[in-house]
C-alpha cells in the first residue's frame, strides 16, 4: 500500500497568491477553413483570444501551431495548424466573462468559416457544431 | 518459447499534496451550456459514462458531508481486500488529490469506493437498458 502524500503548501513556499486555479479553459484557433482553405487570419484571432482570456483570468497563454486534423461531413481528412489558447480559471470572473467567450468563439468559427470549434474545459472536450448568428 | 517478462524495479519518489485554498470549481456542465457547446471525445466505455469527475465530486461530497477531514462512508459496512496494481493506486491517489478543495479531503480509498459504487450503478443501467426484454419493449 502507498504511502500517505506529504502535504505542501505550494503557493505559500514559493510566495504564490493563496487560492490556487485547478481548472483550465483552452480554445482552439484554426488556420484553415471547414473546406482545407488558409484562412491567413490565424494570428488576429490567437491575440483576440490572448487578450480576452487575459482580462477574465488573468492572463493566458498560446501554443506554437500544432500538427491537426479533423474530419469533416463529407468524409475528408483537412490537416490543420491550430494554435491552443489556454488559461486557468478564476470562478467569479471566468462565470462572469462567459457570454464574452461565447461571443468570440462564435464570431470565430462564422468569420473562418468552420464546420466546427472545439474547447476543452476541467479536462473534458467539447465541440460547438451551431454558431449563433452574428 | 516465450521470451522472459521484464520486470522493471521502481523506486518512486514519495507523492506530494498540495494543500490551499484553491478557486471554487466551476461544473463543466455549466461552461459547456454557456457557450453552446457538447461534449465529446469520451474516455470512458459507454457504459461508465457517468463516471465523470464531476460524478465523482459529487457523489464523494454527497458521502463525505461538509465536516472536512476523512470521515468514513455511513452507507459502506465491509472492508473487501480488492487487488490493485500500483499503477491504479497511483491513479486512485493522484484523482483524489485532483478532488481536493479546503474542507474536503477524499482519500484514494473513497474515491476507489465511490468509483465502483458508479461504475456497478451504471453497467447495471446499462444492462437493464441492453437486455433481450427491453430491447424487446422498445421494439414494441
Amino acid at each position: 500500500m502507498a504511502e500517505e502524500p506529504e502535504e505542501l503548501d505550494l503557493a505559500a513556499a514559493l510566495g504564490a497568491e493563496a487560492g490556487y486555479s485547478t481548472q483550465c479553459f483552452a480554445l482552439y484557433v484554426p488556420n484553415r477553413d471547414r473546406e482545407g482553405a488558409e484562412s491567413g487570419t490565424q494570428h488576429t484571432w490567437v491575440f483576440e483570444a490572448l487578450r480576452l482570456l487575459a482580462e477574465v483570468n488573468g492572463g493566458a497563454t498560446a501554443t506554437p501551431p500544432l500538427e491537426g486534423a479533423w474530419l469533416s461531413d463529407t468524409g475528408a481528412i483537412v490537416i490543420e495548424n491550430p494554435v491552443i489558447v489556454y488559461s486557468f480559471v478564476r470562478t467569479e470572473a471566468f462565470l462572469q466573462g462567459l457570454p464574452r467567450i461565447r461571443e468570440f468563439l462564435h464570431r470565430m468559427a462564422r468569420e473562418t468559416r468552420q464546420g466546427e470549434i472545439a474547447f476543452t474545459f476541467d479536462g473534458q472536450f467539447f465541440r460547438i457544431l451551431q454558431f449563433d448568428n452574428g | 518459447m516465450s521470451p522472459a517478462r521484464i520486470k522493471t524495479a521502481r523506486s518512486r519518489q514519495g507523492m506530494v499534496r498540495i494543500r490551499g485554498k484553491t478557486q471554487t470549481p466551476v461544473s463543466p456542465e455549466v461552461v459547456a451550456l454557456a457557450l453552446g457547446g457538447t461534449p465529446a471525445g469520451r474516455a470512458l466505455g459507454e457504459a461508465l459514462d457517468p463516471v465523470t469527475l464531476m460524478a465523482l465530486r459529487q457523489e464523494l461530497a454527497a458521502r463525505l458531508g461538509s465536516s472536512g477531514g476523512r470521515p468514513g462512508f455511513a452507507d459502506t459496512s465491509k472492508r473487501a481486500k480488492i487487488p490493485l496494481s500500483d499503477a491504479d493506486w497511483d491513479a486512485l491517489e493522484r484523482l483524489a488529490a485532483g478532488l481536493e478543495v479546503p474542507g474536503f479531503r477524499p482519500s484514494a480509498g473513497q474515491v476507489a469506493s465511490v468509483l465502483l459504487k458508479l461504475s456497478i450503478r451504471a453497467v447495471e443501467a446499462h444492462r437493464a437498458t441492453d437486455s433481450p426484454v427491453s430491447r424487446e419493449r422498445r421494439r414494441s
